[in-house]
């Protein structure tokens, strides 16, 4: 069963299937459009309909019987499509539509747009199909890093619309003369009145509504997704500098883990503290640690930017892994570390100081480690002098100053270390050299205790303890009060103030005695 | 439907390509022929029109069904913008004629001005005539 339409063709009704009505209507208007609007064009259009209602009626004679596709399409044949007619005017159009690119303007062309008609002024100008630069524009947009997308934001705000036919036709190049300009207004309107028709006949109105609501969500769609693959790519870029970052610092520069605590030297001391292979291990742990989190972030970028599905439960357990992986490494090797402070030991040697004077000149020899130091290091005495391309671990040692059982004075020296076992510990005492020099009553004291190259941090300390017997008197001259560590004495002073003073060791402690200030002792010269 | 091209050449049998390539030459060529024969006809169909009326006037469809004999025409759409600027121009004129089956028809007849006009395309095409003749010697 059918819908029919009742219609009249220069004023004789028929009723004609819904089908066939379109097909008439569309047919007519393509006449309609292919003559145009002036008044000529009228009367042809009025003529050639009189004859389609002739034919019509020769072939439906009952006013009962409808116009069936069948018959539309009969006369069609019959009458010709528009451009089988060939008339002069015809000719007039293809001689006026000439694909030469004359004196051509570009203009944004806003009958045939999607979202502002850039690409299709586009095409006009440059005589291609805006499909295709519409696609270009895209595939940039994910390629270029966005850049089409301010591209034709920026087209979009400086190329003007083609709001008047003579604009239009200079888009295309058809040169504007009063001919084409009414020709083209022509055209407009017809396609208005067409699109119109249309719309009414097919009583669809909602349809374009929802059309359009949907049209206006996909463009907001795509404009997420492209807003989207700008992040991922800078996720990506983010990621990857950093990584570069993170590596680069472990072999060049010394800035990367200074948030650490005294992790601003770590990569080139790191030696020092860390023994052999552990080394290994623990830049493996670094690296995942810190690297797994960048590269995750580069990973999501890419998939930003590229729109894969991967699963993401592999990826994210993987990586979790692998970073638990590197946390536990590093823990171990912590621990590892730990153990080997485990042990203690102590090392100590003690002589008598051979000297005939009652008065000990205590001195502080020259610092030739302090230009070569790095001043950041200063952990717990600990220094790290930097020479000739080596490393040296300097210790400041710490004198002590008691009263001697016996009648000489004399030095200990203990020396402590610690170590993975107690071999291990003893060793590293036994290792440590401290060196004083001693000339008739003065001991130059070193203000450094050095270890060998090549030689680990293991928490190694030099006590220095002076016996002075009673009654015998020392003087600590200035420097020497650096490596105090607190001394009593029965003026209660502090060791800062002690420096340049003589001190008489007496039954209650060091007592400042009174002398004049000697002057700097320089020793004789003794000829070996 | 496409033809195949035997090529007995050295290379045997030519190529899939190659024989679409010359059903493509074929056609273009038959294309040629009659875009050519259609100019031709397009030319003279004034000519033709102004002649048919000279003899007595008639309705539209009349000239249209004599030019389809005369296999002039092949669509009728083609008659109507010509017996309109014709019309314009003065060559034709017409009266309205009521008609038992339908609508009133248009009745076509030459004017004076176009009788004028009738006789110069008539020496207009002897001297066609004679060109071609001429050429064909």
């Amino acid at each position: 069963m059918k819908k029919t339409f009742t219609i009249n063709i220069s004023g004789t009704v028929f009723h004609i299937d819904d089908d066939a009505y379109e097909r008439l209507n569309s047919y007519i208007l393509q006449i309609n459009k292919h003559f145009g609007n002036d008044a000529e064009a009228q009367e042809i259009v009025e003529d050639i309909e009189s004859r389609i209602s002739e034919l019509f009626q020769e072939r439906v004679k009952d006013g009962n019987e409808v116009i069936t596709i069948e018959h539309v399409e009969e006369i069609i044949r019959i009458m010709g499509l528009p451009e089988a007619f060939d008339d002069a005017k015809e000719a007039e159009e293809t001689r006026v539509k000439s694909p030469r690119p004359r004196l051509r303007k570009l203009y944004r062309d806003p009958d045939d747009r999607v979202l502002g008609g850039v690409c299709s002024g586009l095409g006009a100008y440059l005589n291609f199909d805006p499909v295709i630069i519409r696609l270009i524009f895209v595939l940039l947009v994910f390629l270029g890093a966005g850049s089409s997308l301010i591209i034709y934001i920026i087209l979009w705000i400086v190329v003007p619309k083609a709001s008047n036919s003579a604009q239009r036709l200079e888009m295309r190049g058809e040169e504007v003369n009063i001919n084409n300009i009414s020709k083209n207004i022509k055209e407009e309107i017809q396609d208005v009145k067409e699109n119109y028709e249309k719309f009414k006949a097919s009583g669809k109105g909602r349809d374009r509504m929802d059309q359009a609501g949907s049209v206006a969500s996909s463009i907001l769609s795509a404009g997420l997704k492209v807003i989207a693959v700008i992040i991922g790519i800078a996720l990506v870029f983010a990621g990857i500098f950093a990584i570069i970052a993170l590596v680069t610092s472990m072999f060049v520069t010394n800035e990367f883990l200074g948030v650490f605590p005294f992790g601003h030297r770590i990569p080139q001391y790191l030696d020092l503290f860390i023994s052999g292979n552990t080394f290994f291990w623990f830049w493996i742990a670094i690296g995942l640690v810190v690297g797994i989190p960048l590269l995750l972030i580069a990973y999501l970028g890419t998939k930003l930017i590229f729109r894969f599905k991967s699963s993401n439960g592999a990826v994210g357990m993987t990586s979790l892994g692998l970073w638990v992986i590197g946390i536990i490494l590093l823990i171990f090797i912590l621990v590892k570390g730990l153990g080997d402070f485990k042990s203690v030991s102590t090392s100590t040697k003690q002589d008598v100081v051979l000297t005939k004077s009652d008065t000990l000149y205590l001195k502080l020899g020259n610092d030739e480690f302090s230009e070569f130091m790095d001043s950041n290091i200063n952990f717990d005495g600990l220094r790290i002098a930097a020479l000739n391309g080596k490393q040296f671990l300097l210790y400041e040692p710490k004198l002590d100053i008691v009263k001697s059982e016996t009648n000489d004075f004399s030095l200990v020296i203990k020396s402590k270390a610690r170590g993975r076992n107690l071999d291990n510990a003893q060793n590293n005492a036994r290792d440590m050299n401290y060196k004083y020099e001693l000339r008739d009553s003065l001991i130059t004291f070193q203000p450094w205790f050095m270890m060998p190259d090549k030689s680990v941090w293991r928490m190694q300390q030099i006590e220095i303890t002076l016996k002075v017997p009673e009654n015998k008197t020392i003087y600590i001259s200035n420097e020497m009060v650096k490596i105090l560590s607190d001394i009593k004495n029965t003026s209660d002073m502090w060791d800062g103030d002690m420096g340049g003073k003589y001190w008489t060791m007496k039954p209650e402690g060091l007592e400042i005695a009174q002398r004049k200030q000697a002057p700097v002792v320089t020793p004789k010269k003794i000829k070996k | 439907m496409p033809v195949w091209y035997k090529y007995s050449g050295e290379k045997g049998e030519i190529g899939y390509q190659e024989i679409i390539y010359l059903n493509a030459i074929k056609n273009f060529k038959i294309m040629n022929l009659e875009n050519t024969k259609a100019q031709m006809r397009k030319g003279i169909l004034e000519y033709c029109i102004l002649l048919n009326l000279s003899k007595k006037p008639s309705y539209a469809s009349d000239i249209i069904a004599e030019m389809k004999v005369a296999q002039m025409i092949v669509v009728e759409g083609t008659l109507y913008p010509l017996l309109t600027r014709l019309k314009n121009d003065g060559y034709l004129g017409y009266r309205w004629e009521e008609s038992l089956q339908g609508p009133p028809r248009k009745y076509y007849e030459l004017t004076q001005d176009g009788k004028l006009f009738l006789n110069e395309l008539d020496m207009a095409w002897g001297e066609l005539v004679e060109a071609i003749n001429q050429i064909k010697k």
